[in-house]
């Protein structure tokens, strides 16, 4: 005969098992004389506890009446508003700078590429200063000695 | 729910939700502020539309989280002493009158050395809760439940045999 041990008595107190396992238990206990003291045992247990825990309570609870809302509430957060309105704020700034500075630009002669205008002139008209005062060279090759003669123009 | 069901439900539960927060710490004011809340809350999210099944077990759950936060923000002051249960002191016999005493004052001691979550697990289910809906209110597992309260319990006849008179003073 399988005996039960003391958390399935527990829970067979309790009723917090199947149906099916409750009626064997139950069919158990009536065969088991083990078991049967083991349940005794944990119902006083359990009874004892309960009823002093009982004997805590406040002898009478008033109940205070309940106020009712007039409208149904709402969540806002409204922890985060100061911050939201900051940040809104701080975007308008950043627009409005950005707007100013962009129509400034566009009135103004463009500084860097006149710059970049004139260096590229400047190679240009050295180029043609250098072409202008280039030294040639002519090379003429003896075929008999096989000696290259040099001549500056 | 219209206010009728509400008022119906306030007045049946609320004795039993004031009970469990009190015990949990001890401290009127404040038990009253979390029932309070917990009643509020559950007005609102009915008027709201929103369907609540088990209205006992999500008010217990709520006044509970509440309870945990407020300690966390130690925002409650706990342990005013018990006012135990005026029977106690209806016994005329004197011997059986300080029996019956000094048994709660056994009890009030080993209770208060437990963990919090002992503790609610203990007076949840003093209150007739099933383990489905302790496991609910508290977050502890469900499989969990009859093995820890069964702990409980034994840990607590063990201790209230082994306290000794002088511990309590």
């Amino acid at each position: 005969m399988n005996c039960y041990n003391e958390q399935q008595i527990f829970d067979f107190i309790n009723k917090e098992l199947p149906d099916s396992d409750l009626r064997f238990i139950e069919n158990h206990l009536q065969k088991c004389s083990i078991c049967k003291d083991l349940y005794e045992e944990k119902l006083e247990e359990i009874n004892s506890l309960v009823t002093s825990i009982h004997d805590f309570n406040k002898s009478a609870i008033y109940i205070p009446e309940f106020i009712f809302p007039k409208k149904p509430q709402f969540k806002r957060d409204y922890r985060f508003k100061p911050l939201l309105i900051m940040s809104i704020a701080a975007s308008i700034i950043f627009i409005i700078s950005i707007s100013i500075l962009l129509n400034s630009t566009k009135n103004t002669p463009p500084f860097d590429l006149e710059l970049i205008q004139m260096e590229q002139d400047n190679v240009i008209s050295d180029m043609n200063e250098s072409w202008h005062n280039r030294d040639l060279i002519f090379t003429q090759f003896d075929e008999e000695t096989g000696k290259t003669e040099v001549f500056l123009n | 729910m219209n206010k009728l069901e509400f008022t119906h439900i306030y007045q049946t539960l609320y004795p039993l939700l004031f009970r469990y927060i009190y015990r949990l710490h001890r401290n009127e004011e404040s038990s009253k502020d979390i029932c309070q809340e917990a009643f509020l809350k559950l007005y609102t999210e009915t008027s709201e539309g929103k369907k609540i099944e088990f209205i006992k077990s999500w008010l217990f759950k709520c006044a509970t989280n509440d309870f945990l936060n407020r300690i966390k923000r130690n925002q409650i002051i706990t342990f005013e002493p018990y006012s135990i249960k005026s029977e106690a002191f209806e016994i005329q016999n004197p011997e059986e009158k300080y029996i019956k005493t000094e048994r709660l004052r056994h009890l009030e001691y080993v209770i208060n050395k437990l963990k919090d979550n002992e503790k609610q697990l203990i007076y949840l289910y003093q209150d007739e809760f099933s383990y489905a809906e302790i496991s609910e209110i508290t977050g502890i597992k469900l499989t969990s439940i009859g093995k820890t309260l069964s702990r409980t319990i034994k840990k607590i006849s063990t201790q209230l045999q082994n306290t000794k008179s002088y511990e309590l003073l």
